[in-house]
């Protein structure tokens, strides 16, 4: 087997010392295979023969649908089952018609989407505007008190059916990146079947229009799919493979060994380092691709965890200048990941690219302190989610060299989440993918409103960004998050660190072409 | 008959210990990792907490790749692994030493009011000892660390107030056997108090099964503080307790496996060298050895 693999470098034309190397590594790897092989016995089959994708989650999900929760597995779940009313093209990230084959827009707060006809659910019931109606009151209720619900659906005021296959929506403001919304977490539950057995039975038994129907959800372990046949041929890709298995695998390490023992068809995320390492392994596949994601260290300048140094702005600044970006990005993160200048992602609209840098400057930054008062040692805590500990690892020694002792904070997401939206955070790493909505308007809003996630509660930041966010003047709305991002970087609110990218380790057989949302669409891939 | 003078006691210990392997083995091993801890700032070759992400994951001397500026190459974060692993014995002994000096405080305190007092006394005593030794330790450890976080102080003293359980066993039953002898009575015939005859007549007399326990604890505290580094709950980060190497290095385990085998192995071996001196010292100490050969 390793002289196998071996003779695979000798026709990538691998040579002298790297080929050594190469071969250490590609006997490591077989270690790990032999090991793997051990770990997972008894798995399921996977691969091409079986027409089975074996999928890999590293955190659980605590609801499959993007109406009850929003996180990347919900998004990679939610866009296998079930369709949203518009859909934004993962290659370009522009919007075009799902469940609704067009819409127009009648003025700045009236749309009126033609629904598309022929379509059914997994349980056999015909899609038509009543499910439209049944699931827009749904989500636009204040009372479910659904997550992130005041961003992601109260700008909806009403919905009105017209027609069998025609609806009109009423905003409660004009909403610049509406057609985003409505293809994000605007899916379209069965109305009939959803009345009768309770918006709750979507966590367990899911039925969408989707391209997979679910075979099963098992809290904890994982959810199986299977394609569903009746599908309608729209933007969103047939499903190419039969059936997929997704499951939690929240170990790397394991995730690492079932791939290397082929157990595993498809993992996303891995550590550059093993992404890089798993390149060499003939069986296997890496990608890696940029996302609309973007990750920053939260800073509490308005004092919501309590009295800290943080609520000077040289001590912030300090912070930032302390905090060397192009080496987190570049050494760190790899795989293309560049450093950030200001709060959003450049490919956004209205992301304002030519802010004054903030030089990595150690020297500077110690200045500052000692004129902030705090040339002693400083000692703040950082949080992070324990995906994030060596990126809040890295800012721990930079801060530490500029005489900023830290104590490092890991949480489960969750957990973590839960703190930073009581107001406990006094420095946070954070990532923050916006919805891949391409436009500032995802990035600003929830950090800057005077809402749980605002740590700056500057008034000024937050009318901005209101204002931004109430107009389809695109001039105007370029003013003011040019305005906006400037004073968050002249106050240094947030020390923006740097664009995410994502990586999917693959097998060989497995045919997928990322794209910037890092959400994978399951119904993409195929076999070769 | 002759006229030579019987040899010292301590002698004759000296020259048992020379010729019991396990205890020379043991006692060279901690003293090289002693030696290690307190000679670390001079040992170290790089500042231990200094990071620089061009220099991430540097391969040790023995690969085509690697370097004699960083002999063990550079861990995820671009410090020196040779810096971290002489920096971690410190914390290792630290915290095995400190833990085990708490819970011998405590445990031998216990039993000597019990194993000497009796009755009512020993009673309530045997029923803290049994309430402890109902709790899982680790799982204990974890619960009181996710509350009050993990630091050295709040590590040291949960391991302290967990692992004193075999010292108050041990030493209780010891004294139940030391208070029985005459030297005890006669020390109470002579009017000694109470606080007297527990130090200078009973405590002595307890202390070689008292000396064995505190190795078999040191090691068990050493191995305590890695697993808790291991599972998140112990020292935070940047600090460099081989467990928390062990727990970094295990993103790495298949492809840079020296970053997880290197600090696993100093566990390993500084928990047997502990142990072996641990058996050493019970033989030498035992009856059977105690007299001259």
């Amino acid at each position: 087997m390793v002289r196998e693999m071996a003779e695979a470098y000798d026709v990538a034309g691998i040579e002298g010392a790297d080929r050594r190397m190469a071969q250490k590594k590609v006997a490591a790897g077989a270690l790990a295979l032999a090991l793997g092989l051990a770990l997972t016995s008894g798995q399921a089959n996977a691969g091409k023969r079986s027409n089975t994708l074996e999928f890999a989650f590293q955190r659980e999900t605590d609801f499959v649908d993007r109406i009850h929760t929003d996180s990347r597995e919900s998004a990679t779940l939610s866009s296998a089952i079930y369709d949203t009313l518009l859909y934004q093209d993962p290659a370009t990230g522009q919007a075009t018609g799902l469940l609704a084959k067009s819409w127009t827009w009648k003025d700045d707060r009236t749309i009126e989407l033609d629904l598309r006809d022929g379509v059914k659910f997994h349980n056999g019931d015909a899609f038509d505007a009543d499910d439209v109606v049944y699931t827009v009151k749904f989500v636009i209720d204040p009372e479910n008190k659904l997550r992130q619900q005041e961003s992601a659906f109260l700008f909806v005021k009403d919905v009105e059916k017209l027609s069998s296959h025609r609806v009109r929506l009423t905003l409660t403001r004009p909403e610049p990146v509406a057609e985003f919304l409505l293809a994000a977490r605007f899916l379209v539950w069965p109305g009939k079947h959803t009345a009768a057995q309770g918006h709750m039975s979507h966590a367990t038994k899911p039925i969408g229009t989707g391209p997979y129907r679910t075979r099963e959800v098992n809290p904890g372990k994982g959810v199986a799919l299977q394609a569903f046949d009746g599908y309608f041929a729209g933007p969103k890709p047939k499903a190419k493979i039969a059936n997929v298995n997704i499951r939690i695998v929240p170990d790397l390490q394991t995730q690492v060994a079932e791939l290397m023992a082929g157990r595993l068809d498809f993992a996303q995320d891995m550590p550059p380092d093993q992404a890089e390492n798993l390149k060499l392994n003939p069986a296997l596949k890496v990608v890696f691709g940029d996302t609309i994601r973007i990750t920053f260290l939260s800073l509490d300048a308005a004092s919501r965890a309590g009295d800290s140094p943080l609520k000077d702005e040289r001590v912030r600044r300090a912070i930032a200048h302390a905090i060397d970006r192009d080496a987190i990005a570049n050494r760190l993160i790899g795989g293309g990941s560049k450093a950030l200048s200001a709060q959003c992602h450049p490919a956004m609209k209205h992301c304002v690219q030519d802010l004054p840098k903030v030089a990595y400057d150690p020297a500077l930054a110690k200045k500052l302190l000692a004129d902030a008062g705090q040339a002693s040692a400083v000692t703040l805590a950082l949080a992070a989610s324990v995906d994030l500990k060596t990126v809040a690892e890295a800012i721990q020694g930079y801060l530490t060299a500029v005489g900023v002792r830290t104590r490092i904070e890991t949480a489960p997401l969750p957990t973590w989440r839960g703190n930073f939206l009581k107001g406990q955070s006094q420095m946070s790493v954070l990532g923050w993918g916006g919805g891949g909505i391409y436009d500032v308007a995802s990035a600003l809003p929830v950090f800057f409103d005077m809402g749980n996630a605002d740590y700056a509660r500057d008034q000024q930041v937050a009318d901005w960004v209101k204002q931004g966010s109430s107009t389809s003047d695109q001039t105007r709305r370029a003013q003011i998050y040019r305005d906006a991002l400037a004073r968050i970087a002249e106050k240094t609110y947030t020390v923006p660190l740097y664009t995410n990218t994502v990586n999917y380790v693959m097998s060989a057989e497995v045919d997928y072409t990322p794209t910037r949302v890092d959400v994978p669409v399951l119904s993409q891939i195929g076999w070769k | 008959m002759t006229d030579e003078a019987p040899e010292p006691r301590w002698r004759v210990r000296l020259r048992r210990a020379s010729r019991h392997g396990g205890f020379v083995a043991g006692a060279s091993v901690i003293l090289v990792i002693v030696l290690m801890a307190i000679l670390a700032p001079l040992l170290m070759p790089h500042d231990p907490y200094l990071q620089d992400l061009s220099k991430r994951l540097l391969p040790p001397v023995w690969d085509a790749a690697g370097s004699w500026t960083h002999p063990l190459g550079t861990d995820h974060l671009g410090r020196d692994f040779l810096s971290r692993l002489i920096l971690g014995s410190r914390i290792s002994l630290l915290v095995g030493v400190s833990a085990t000096l708490i819970a011998g405080l405590v445990g031998a305190t216990l039993g000597l009011i019990g194993g000497y007092f009796g009755g009512r006394v020993d009673a309530v005593i045997m029923y803290v000892i049994a309430t402890r030794l109902s709790l899982p330790g680790i799982l204990t450890a974890l619960a009181l660390l996710a509350v009050v976080k993990g630091s050295l102080v709040s590590v040291i003293a949960v391991l302290g107030f967990l692992l004193w359980d075999r010292f108050a066993l041990v030493v209780r039953s010891a004294t139940q056997q030391v208070r029985a002898q005459d030297y005890v009575a006669a020390a109470i015939a002579v009017g000694s108090t109470q606080a007297r005859i527990l130090k200078r007549e009973v405590l002595p007399n307890v202390m070689s099964p008292l000396i064995v326990v505190a190795t078999l604890e040191m090691a068990a505290a050493i191995l305590a503080e890695a697993s808790l580094s291991f599972l998140g709950l112990g020292l935070p980060p940047p600090n460099a307790s081989w467990g928390l190497l062990v727990s970094e290095g295990r993103n790495f385990m298949f492809f840079k496996p020296y970053l997880i085998v290197l600090p696993g192995a100093l566990i390993i071996v500084l928990v047997i060298a502990i142990n072996a001196l641990g058996d050493g010292l019970r033989d030498l100490a035992s009856p059977i050895d105690s007299g001259d050969d």
